[in-house]
């Protein structure tokens, strides 16, 4: 990359346009609707995952609380199937079990920063590649889900 | 087997011409594999997994993209949602920012000038950003201007997705990738022909290869490959051995080339007399099996009789005329359930044996063949068992015969050891049979050192502590006269006790007949040991008077047949004589063996000088009874004291 582009990157990637919301995530279960911004999820006890991933390059430390305790938050029993939604209208849907075997994170921060939407925020659906390289597969890489908007349990 | 036009085919299919042709298809085939794999190996890079993602992301891109338009259609006509459109203008930010970044996208931005192309697309977006700023800051602000700048990337953003998927250089691709696949596919069906075909022609190749070396190159008949194949043989089969007489003279004589022919006459003129079921197999050149079903109303010695009139005949050479004859030995039948081909086998090896000692034309295994067999295979058994230190039906022991002056029977100058057997099947075994039968299967030595032990272990107590020095004459079978004896004799009996001065060493006429030279190297280092020598059985042989003359032995045994009849014939008597004075002459000290009655001792008495082995005066007995008549106070005999006498102290050598 030339060093001007770079710079600009560096110095947008640093701010999103104004007038943008305070990010939010959508956890619908059927009957009951759930809506935590990021200070929400960060009040929930957090993980950290270290690893590197086909989307960046190098190691990256990100932190957020587990998948498995955002969906505690809104309760799973009865519950087989979940969906992730993104802000670019993505869509990936997983069986629950499977979902909760991978040991994810909704992250909400990289490299202790908040992530903006350029930066492919405000959660990302995190998994520990380094440690479990079994998950390092297109098979899993789909259920990262960047610019993560909503959980929907079915 | 398989007719001539048949074999000619199946040679032609192995030609060397055949092979090669086989070898250079299949070479053809290798070098076509190489070429498709360099044309392929451009393509190699294109994952299925690298056009997928490439796909998608672009598919995204261009849905971002028409995202982000709406927004700004909106905006631009003044009913937009500043918060949604800062939304859309970030995520295809990143989405530029991915494709531009990721690892997982490379393939996508090496595809064509993509990366180019991004970039410029990208860093047209981002200029977009102050203008978008300021606007966003203002509610009234005209969008208008950065519409149409929008307006302007949003074609190149489409341009680029439509180039990725129907582009020229992607068609290119694509169209190589498929004529890459389908010359796969065409390369795969013929590598697979080829196989099969490679497959088939080995499997045909093991085959006529197998059949092949079953038979003989010259006659097709059968060999002993096939023999070797056979594992029973119907009963009522006779087995015939059949020999060429004389076929290795033939052969010297004439050639291999002159001798072929020959064998070639002779299995036409043998297969004359067969019948379809009945089989003729090659052993070896001049050496011939049958199996015959019985002929209806015809004995077996009359068809045997067809075949030896057969095969007797006179070959024409253009030199000369050869007579031809051959030999068989004849397994009649077996017995009740008897298919064992091994035994069968042997059985009319035994009768050719037979008939060739008998020199006879052929001879028909009957029972006593077959018992002698089983016996001897039931003696064999039992001598291994018994050499093995394990419990069997068989079982050996030693017998000592007293020797004595001839002029006074108490004067008991020795004995000599002899082997007996005993089985509880067979009863007495005679020794020569036992000795024979070790000596063919390869238990000679055993059989001799086992005997060297036996006889020391037996004798020690009586020449180590009763001081007893008489001789101890021990028969030496065969396989024991080599280099190693005289370690045998210093290791077996020297070394346990007993003194050299009373061994004697017997060897017999038959074996000795090898080698003088070898034979007298032996008997001198025998000699050294103190150990003397005795020729055993004297005048039983062919040329007995050489043997005395050459072999430097210390004794005379004197056979048996010279004996008989001395009492009645001065001629006998006198010729009895004679043979005492040669070796007398020579140095020798006679032992005559099988004096049985009064008459014949009076006479050998009055020859005198001699030592006397036989009936008249003891039968071979025991060690337990030799002991109690050397102890016995009639008996004189030589013990180790002084004043003792040495009665049957050897003779010096000259």
């Amino acid at each position: 990359m030339k060093p001007r582009i770079a710079l600009f990157a560096l110095l947008f990637s640093l701010l999103s346009l104004p007038l943008q919301a305070a990010p939010k995530l959508t956890l619908i279960s059927a009957d009951r609707q759930q809506v935590l911004d990021r200070d929400q999820l960060e009040a929930l006890p957090q993980t950290t995952i270290v690893t590197t991933s086909p989307y960046f390059e190098g190691t990256a430390t990100f932190t957020g609380p587990t998948l498995a305790r955002v969906l505690d938050a809104l309760g799973v029993s009865g519950r087989s199937q979940a969906t992730f939604q993104a802000l670019n209208d993505y869509r990936v849907s997983g069986s629950l079990d499977e979902l909760l075997s991978l040991d994810a994170i909704v992250a909400t921060r990289k490299d202790g920063q908040a992530m903006s939407v350029r930066d492919r925020g405000p959660f990302w659906i995190m998994l520990p590649l380094s440690e479990r390289p079994e998950l390092d597969d297109p098979l899993y890489h789909r259920f990262m889900v960047w610019q993560l908007s909503g959980i929907e349990l079915e | 087997m398989y007719g001539n036009g048949q074999v000619q085919i199946l040679q032609r299919l192995f030609s060397r011409a055949t092979v090669v042709a086989l070898f250079l298809v299949v070479l053809a085939l290798l070098a076509v594999n190489f070429y498709t794999y360099l044309q392929d190996r451009k393509l190699q890079s294109v994952s299925l997994g690298a056009i997928r993602m490439a796909s998608w992301n672009l598919a995204q891109l261009g849905a971002e993209a028409a995202a982000f338009d709406r927004e700004m259609a909106l905006m631009s006509h003044g009913v937009g949602d500043a918060e949604a459109f800062s939304l859309r203008y970030d995520v295809l930010w990143s989405r530029y920012d991915y494709l531009l970044h990721s690892q997982e996208s490379l393939p996508t931005r090496r595809h064509q000038d993509n990366r180019r192309r991004l970039e410029d697309l990208f860093q047209q977006l981002q200029a977009l950003e102050p203008d978008i700023r300021q606007r966003l800051a203002q509610p009234e602000a005209d969008w208008q201007p950065v519409a149409e700048a929008w307006e302007r990337q949003k074609a190149g953003v489409a341009q680029l997705v439509i180039d990725n998927f129907v582009g020229d250089e992607t068609g290119r691709l694509m169209a190589g990738v498929e004529a890459s696949r389908d010359r796969l596919a065409k390369l795969r069906m013929l590598t697979l022909a080829v196989l099969l075909a490679v497959f088939v022609f080995l499997a045909l190749a093991m085959m006529f290869l197998r059949r092949q070396s079953r038979v003989d190159p010259v006659t097709g008949l059968p060999n002993s490959h096939y023999l070797r194949t056979l594992r029973r043989v119907e009963p009522d089969r006779a087995v015939i051995t059949c020999e060429i007489r004389a076929f290795q003279l033939v052969l010297s004589e004439y050639g291999s080339d002159a001798v072929n022919q020959l064998v070639r006459l002779f299995v036409r003129k043998l297969r004359q007399q067969l019948e379809a079921p009945d089989q003729l197999i090659q052993v070896s050149q001049g050496e011939f099996v049958l199996l015959l079903r019985p002929r209806p109303g015809q004995a077996l010695e009359a068809t045997v009789n067809q075949l030896v009139a057969a095969t007797h005949f006179d070959w024409r050479t253009p030199e000369s005329v050869v007579h031809i004859s051959a030999t068989y030995g004849v397994d009649p039948h077996g017995e009740a359930g008897d298919t064992d081909w091994n035994a069968r086998y042997q059985q009319a090896h035994r009768a050719l044996a037979q008939a060739h000692l008998d020199g006879l034309p052929y001879y028909i295994a009957g029972a006593d063949l077959r018992r002698r067999i089983r016996e001897e295979r039931t003696i064999h058994n039992g001598l291994v068992r018994f050499f093995n230190g394990e419990a069997g039906s068989l079982r050996l022991f030693l017998v000592y015969q007293p020797i004595v002056l001839a002029e006074n029977r108490h004067h008991i100058t020795g004995a000599e050891v002899l082997l007996r057997c005993q089985d509880d099947e067979l009863g007495f075994v005679p020794p020569n049979r036992v000795v024979d039968i070790c000596e063919r299967v390869g238990l000679g030595k055993v059989l001799g050192r086992w005997l060297f032990r036996r006889v020391a272990s037996e004798t020690r107590a009586l020449y180590c502590d009763l001081g007893f020095r008489g001789q101890l004459s021990i028969n030496l079978n065969p396989a024991m006269l080599t280099e190693q004896l005289v370690d045998d004799v210093q290791a077996l009996l020297l070394d346990p006790g007993l003194p050299p001065s009373a061994l004697c060493m017997e060897i017999t006429e038959d074996h000795a007949a090898l080698d003088f030279d070898r034979i007298n190297d032996l008997i001198g280092r025998l000699h050294q040991l103190g150990v003397s020598v005795a020729l055993d059985d004297f005048g039983t042989g062919h040329s007995s008077l050489e043997y005395v003359r050459e072999l430097r032995v210390d004794r005379l045994k004197i056979d048996r047949c010279f004996v008989d009849g001395i009492e009645h014939s001065e001629d006998k008597s006198r010729f009895l004589g004679s043979i005492i004075a040669m070796a007398q002459q020579a140095y020798m000290k006679s032992v005559i063996e099988g004096v049985e009655n009064e008459a014949q001792w009076q006479q050998v008495r009055h020859l005198g000088g001699t030592l006397i082995q036989g009936y008249h005066a003891y039968r071979p007995m025991p060690l337990a009874d030799y002991l109690a008549l050397l102890a016995d106070r009639q008996t004189v005999s030589p013990v180790q004291a002084p004043g003792a006498g040495r009665g049957a102290g050897k003779r010096p050598r000259g």
